[in-house]
């Protein structure tokens, strides 16, 4: 402390202004502002992308609220809005993020952490009900997930919680995250190019293991046992498939869990290790074994004949004359009718869809089928299946 | 001398309820199912929680404790009482008005979307007001200090004070309010960057050029090191905020800047950490008996593991394993709690007994808090949690589902959910420490 002496550079009205004032402005305007003018040039957004938050007489949309509603539940906090161009990370949620694609929110939910995954291309990736679902009790729909729970977004009514309008809006909120690379990831993630026409042999560990993964991916949904019973079960239309009373063999239901089931909630697992999406399908292709055998057993030639008849004039529309899911109605529905030729289905199962329809899907009821029309279409679906047993 | 302990006690009851909401958030990572019962209430909502956790701890504790230092350094080194007394009077009971309406209104539901600066605006504003009465006595008190040199810790000081209140005024406005998307990724880098940068960080330095020297009652090494690490942090500092973002759509060049610009920082980090060590010599022998110098010392030790982290985790290729991972949240811990939190206990231990004018109740107490601290946070919870990061890194790497990460994750956060009650502990045995009366009889001890 040598008075008047001192150098300029250990004054205090000097580091004051320079250190404090002067650093601040410098780093404000090369770090923060500097960048605000070169986005401003260079990210330029695709022709009719809008302001999805507000509606056209600028109050704020459904869209806008839920927003709301994810930051003020620090949503932000575990999952990220970016996808970064490294680490594989397009193979997991789509393309890289584009600096438009966020032009309208203020502040920015890019976040630092991911303890769940990023959520910057969700539209289009999973239906409403599954996200209903999946907010209500994140175990529901996902076993192992460490998700806090929103039971405060619902009421509870005589047939289950239902969301309240937050919870609609945060979903609309959810739903229009990577709206304009909406196709792009529905093509990625219900993808319908993997043909799988043979099975690896079956590991002798494989039977254990399939169960237990079942359990950690699949119980949520469908149930412990298969059934279709889970705990999702309020939430989903269409309800999740009772595993117990159809037979895909497993090279199916490995294509069926790489791509998932666009249109309900069953998404695609194609992020799981090829195993172990091996010995999930060996497990649910058991599952449904004695399903084979009832299917197998309850025809007739009689029976088929007629059943040929019902389904010709009834079924063939959407499920292709073939039974191939592959009917002139059927390419416009969402999910798509079942492809017979490969699916054997339960007689009792079918007798059943057939009086109460399948809510969620295309398939209505058929309520002037006899009991005996039922049972003779159900041995003519068994007819069709063309795979191995 | 009311001020400090007022300030302290304040801090560490912040620190408390902090450490118990990250406790409870800790536990709830490895029980989701069985912490369900609190999803029912809102106000105990995960994502709310957390943010009472990083705001209680930042703006309530550390920020006290800050304050604290302030009001007892800045007198005895600018050689004048405060300027305006009376108006920090009301400024100790005003800030935690503002600190409690903001972390309500957090829990209330009225979080805002930027981190470490969520309170709504109501809350802003009223922390922005207390924080420029604290900014009006400091500032005006180093200034009427005398005409002459100041001394290390008040250019530190000083530059905290001025650079934080632009800097929180700039984050709460335009980043809050006016920059959208990328470019307010940019402006939020160089905001959470400088919270922790040109707050946390001169205050934390500013404490241990206070507390070294009196302490081993010899000056501090090298004058012109403190020199250039002043200013080398001062400019150096605030320009690598955007490696919050690599990889994001902030433009490109400012990504590419971030890289050297935060390697440079290694220069600041080693200054300090030499004037500590050679000041040091031939007198690590206190460290044994001096809680104090100790929790000073080992603060040192995490300063020095946690800023040459900073510049590797700022490489591209290290970026990409352990960006978004528990990693970086080991990394934050080891700073926020590891450092600084150690810097101010050890300003309490030195302080206390001087404002209280008797020596602390118990050495075995200190000596728990400070085993339990230590041992607690690096074993149970800085190991662990960073190991957990790259778990969760190379499984994303992998192509693994989400659902793999936190299965590989999981088994290293149970050490700290534990760590949660371990640290928790040792801070209570602090605090107990301080509200116990010595026994007559008892050798004095701390300092």
């Amino acid at each position: 402390m040598e008075g008047d002496r001192s150098p300029v550079a250990e004054r205090p009205a000097f580091v004051l202004l320079v250190a404090g004032v002067g650093f601040f402005i410098f780093s404000l305007v090369a770090m923060g502002l500097a960048p605000w003018t070169t986005l401003r040039h260079a990210a330029k957004p695709p022709a009719g992308f809008k302001n999805p938050y507000v509606d056209a007489r600028g109050d704020l949309a459904p869209e806008g609220r839920g927003r709301r509603i994810y930051i003020r539940e620090g949503c932000w906090h575990c999952h990220s809005q970016f996808v970064r161009p490294v680490a594989g990370e397009s193979f997991r949620y789509g393309p890289v993020s584009r600096a438009w694609e966020s032009m309208f929110d203020v502040p920015h939910t890019f976040g630092t952490r991911r303890i769940g995954p990023d959520l910057s291309r969700e539209a289009g990736r999973r239906p409403d009900d599954w996200h209903f679902a999946h907010l209500y009790n994140p175990r529901s729909t996902v076993p192992l997930s460490v998700m806090p729970g929103y039971p405060f977004l619902f009421e509870e009514t005589a047939e289950g919680p239902r969301p309240v309008e937050e919870a609609r809006d945060l979903v609309a909120y959810l739903q229009i995250l990577g709206k304009p690379f909406e196709e792009e990831v529905k093509a990625m993630v219900y993808s319908r190019a993997l043909l799988v026409s043979g099975e690896p042999p079956s590991e002798p560990t494989a039977a254990e293991r399939g169960r237990v993964l079942f359990g950690e991916h699949c119980a949520g949904c469908h149930g412990e046992k298969g059934d279709g019973r889970g705990a999702a079960l309020p939430f989903l239309k269409p309800t999740p498939s009772d595993l117990t009373v159809r037979f895909l063999r497993p090279a199916y239901a490995y294509e069926l869990y790489y791509g998932g089931v666009y249109g309900s909630a069953m998404p695609s697992f194609r992020e799981l290790p090829e195993r172990d999406l091996w010995a999930i399908a060996f497990f649910v292709s058991s599952l449904g074994r004695s399903a084979r055998d009832r299917a197998i057993q309850a025809s007739s030639p009689a029976m088929l004949e007629k059943g040929r008849g019902i389904f010709l004039s009834q079924c063939g529309v959407c499920h292709g004359f073939e039974g191939k899911g592959d009917g002139p109605a059927g390419h416009v529905l969402t999910p798509h009718p079942k492809d017979f030729t490969r699916r054997l289905i339960d007689p009792a199962h079918v007798d059943r869809v057939l009086q109460e329809g399948r809510p969620g899907t295309g398939m209505s009821r058929f309520p002037a089928l006899e009991a005996e029309d039922r049972s003779a279409v159900a041995a003519f679906l068994a007819s069709l299946y063309r795979e191995p047993l | 001398m009311d001020l400090v302990k007022f300030h302290l006690v304040a801090a560490l009851s912040w620190l408390i309820l902090g450490m118990l909401a990250g406790s409870v958030e800790a536990y709830r990572l490895t029980s989701p199912e069985a912490a369900g019962f609190m999803e029912a209430v809102p106000w105990l909502s995960y994502g709310r929680l957390r943010i009472f956790h990083t705001n209680a701890v930042i703006f309530g504790w550390l920020t006290n404790g800050f304050l604290a230092f302030t009001y007892y350094a800045v007198p005895k080194l600018a050689e004048r009482p405060l300027v305006a007394a009376g108006l920090a009077r009301f400024n100790r009971v005003f800030l935690q008005i503002a600190l409690a309406v903001g972390v309500v209104s957090i829990l209330g539901g009225y979080a805002e979307g930027v981190e470490y600066a969520e309170p709504p605006w109501w809350a802003d504003v009223l922390f922005a007001v207390s924080f420029v009465f604290a900014v009006i006595n400091t500032i005006g008190t180093i200034l009427k200090g005398g005409p002459g040199a100041m001394y290390v810790t008040l250019w530190y000081v000083g530059l905290a004070f001025v650079f934080t209140t632009l800097n929180f005024v700039m984050a709460n406005t335009i980043v809050a309010h006016v920059a959208p998307g990328a470019a307010g990724a940019a402006l939020s880098g160089l905001w959470i960057h400088n919270a922790v940068g040109l707050w946390v960080t001169p205050m934390g330095t500013a404490i241990v050029y206070y507390l070294l020297p009196v302490i081993v009652r010899k000056p501090i090494a090298s004058h012109r090191l403190s020199l250039i690490g002043f200013w080398t942090l001062a400019f150096l500092y605030p320009l690598g905020g955007s490696h919050h973002y690599f990889y994001s759509p902030v433009p490109w060049w400012l990504q590419m800047l971030a890289v050297p610009l935060t390697s440079a920082l290694l220069l600041v980090v080693y200054t300090v950490v030499y004037n500590f060590f050679a000041t040091m010599k031939g007198s690590w022998n206190r460290i044994s008996d001096d809680i104090a110098l100790r929790f000073l010392a080992f603060g040192i030790f995490s300063y020095l593991l946690t800023c040459t982290q900073g510049p590797f985790h700022a490489l591209l290729s290290v970026q990409k394993v352990v960006h978004f991972t528990d990693w970086i949240v080991a990394h934050a811990h080891l700073a926020l709690f590891g450092v600084f939190s150690w810097w101010i206990f050890s300003f309490i231990y030195f302080v206390w007994p001087k404002i209280t004018g008797r020596p602390m109740a118990s050495r075995a107490l200190a000596e728990w808090h400070f085993w339990l601290s230590v041992v607690g946070f690096f074993l149970l919870y800085y190991v662990p949690d960073t190991v957990a990061g790259l778990m969760q890194g190379f499984t994303w790497l992998r192509g693994l589902s989400i659902v793999d990460s936190l299965k590989a994750a999981q088994p290293f956060w149970i050490p700290r959910a534990i760590s949660g009650v371990v640290l928790l502990t040792g801070t209570v045995l602090l605090a107990v420490n301080m509200a116990l009366k010595p026994a007559e009889s008892g050798q004095a001890d701390g300092r």
